[in-house]
């Protein structure tokens, strides 16, 4: 099973960064081999919303930094781990740039998807979906989190997506590999 | 009676006057001048390209009563920068204001701007202001940039969704249930967009050369060829 972990800690952000750690360790402990991107170290400029990566460069963001890493890394992996600070109900926006470039992972072309039309995946495999929310502030905020993450796994043709909150790196002890087994990845 | 007279457009969008979300921010900031407001516009594309800095954004939030949140809706979220202006601005810890948010998708229904709207409400909660509500639209490539009052009948419902947004939001109001039924009322049938977007998108592509390989799997094309692109 290959991982690849996104750290989405901002650069004062200690606990998430200490989750990101905690969850790199717990991956390799269960025998998941895993790449871990730390975000606030990469160059990943703010998408623009030009389309580039459809229109110019089709499956390529037109920006030279690490977007195009960040968008490798997560095609050619079974399982996306992303660990962000749950920010208003979402991801911080050091884990949103990242989110963001994968706009290029999907074809221009839209198909019906259920009860919603979305655009088509661009590759035939996409990989599973984990996002560690790091202090959510309450339980609504939680529940936001969790439907965006599953309206994410939904555009990003995620077979499987889960959401999982903590408070501390020790909150991660064993629930991991459970939701590690809940997307139907085996060690 | 107005009782917030200054607002502030947040423009989201990092394509400036040529986004959707921004013509539609422009058209609401129109409405608000009619109605006797005064209105300034923030681009946060200016802290991207680094012409402003972001003290100069929260400073433009202070000045305002009514703050206007506008931008797209990227992975069915707030776009990475608006995360970033919200976080700063609500790190300013400023006194209470009113906030409402324009928004619009690339897909044809307005419920993919359903989170994004959420989170813009969780900001405004973090903040200490009043939620003043949102409009929301899909099928943004409709606009294209184009100002409103240029589009003519296929966006008559867009403009009465915001006037009648702008009246309510200078009254001190929210923003009435009747202006986001009319905003999320579809301009094309569902069916169609994909293929109006298509079009549009197949334009795009030939005069920016991505024409020949529009379903190009280029990191699959990188392993194929042994190197490593991760």
């Amino acid at each position: 099973v290959k991982a690849v972990l996104y750290d989405g800690a901002e650069c004062a952000d200690r606990v998430t960064s200490a989750v990101a750690r905690a969850a790199y360790e717990e991956l390799a402990d269960i025998g998941v081999r895993a790449r871990r991107l730390c975000l606030r170290e990469m160059q990943i400029g703010w998408c623009r919303g030009c389309l580039g990566c459809w229109v110019q460069s089709p499956g390529l963001c037109v920006r030279d930094d690490d977007a195009h890493t960040v968008m490798a890394a997560y095609v050619k992996c079974d399982v996306a781990v992303f660990v962000t600070r749950v920010t208003f109900g979402g991801y911080s926006a050091q884990a949103k740039r990242a989110v963001d470039c994968l706009l290029g992972l999907l074809s221009v072309t839209m198909r019906r998807y259920g009860m919603q039309v979305r655009h088509a995946p661009r590759y035939v495999r996409m990989p599973r979906l984990l996002v560690v929310g790091v202090a959510p502030v309450d339980k609504e905020e939680m529940e936001l989190f969790r439907a965006m993450v599953a309206a994410q796994a939904r555009s990003l043709h995620a077979p499987r997506a889960r959401a999982l909150a903590v408070h501390a790196p020790a909150d991660l002890e064993g629930r991991l590999p459970r939701a590690l087994s809940d997307l139907g990845v085996a060690a | 009676m107005t009782t917030s007279h200054r607002a502030l457009l947040l423009a989201g969008s990092l394509k400036r006057e040529d986004s959707s979300s921004a013509a539609l921010g422009e058209y609401l900031c129109e409405c608000l001048r009619g109605q006797g407001m005064v209105t300034e516009t923030f681009w946060l594309a200016d802290v991207a390209d680094r012409v402003a800095r972001w003290d100069d954004c929260v400073r433009a939030v202070g000045r305002s009563q009514l703050v206007l949140l506008c931008f797209p809706v990227y992975a069915d979220s707030l776009p990475a920068i608006v995360i970033e202006a919200c976080t700063r601005i609500a790190a300013a810890a400023m006194p209470l204001k009113r906030c409402a948010a324009v928004t619009c998708a690339g897909n044809p229904e307005a419920t993919h701007c359903r989170i994004a709207v959420a989170q813009c409400r969780r900001f405004c909660d973090a903040c200490g202001w009043t939620w003043a509500g949102a409009l929301a639209m899909g099928e943004g490539d409709t606009i294209a940039g184009r100002p409103l009052g240029s589009l003519g009948y296929l966006q008559r419902h867009t403009r009465r969704a915001l006037r009648l947004a702008a009246v309510a939001l200078a009254q001190g109001g929210s923003v009435p249930e009747r202006a986001r039924d009319a905003m999320a009322r579809p301009v094309l049938p569902v069916w169609l967009y994909p293929w109006y977007a298509w079009v549009g998108q197949r334009r795009m592509a030939w005069q920016r050369g991505g024409a020949r390989g529009l379903h190009a799997r280029p990191f699959m094309e990188a392993d194929r060829n042994g190197s490593n692109n991760a």
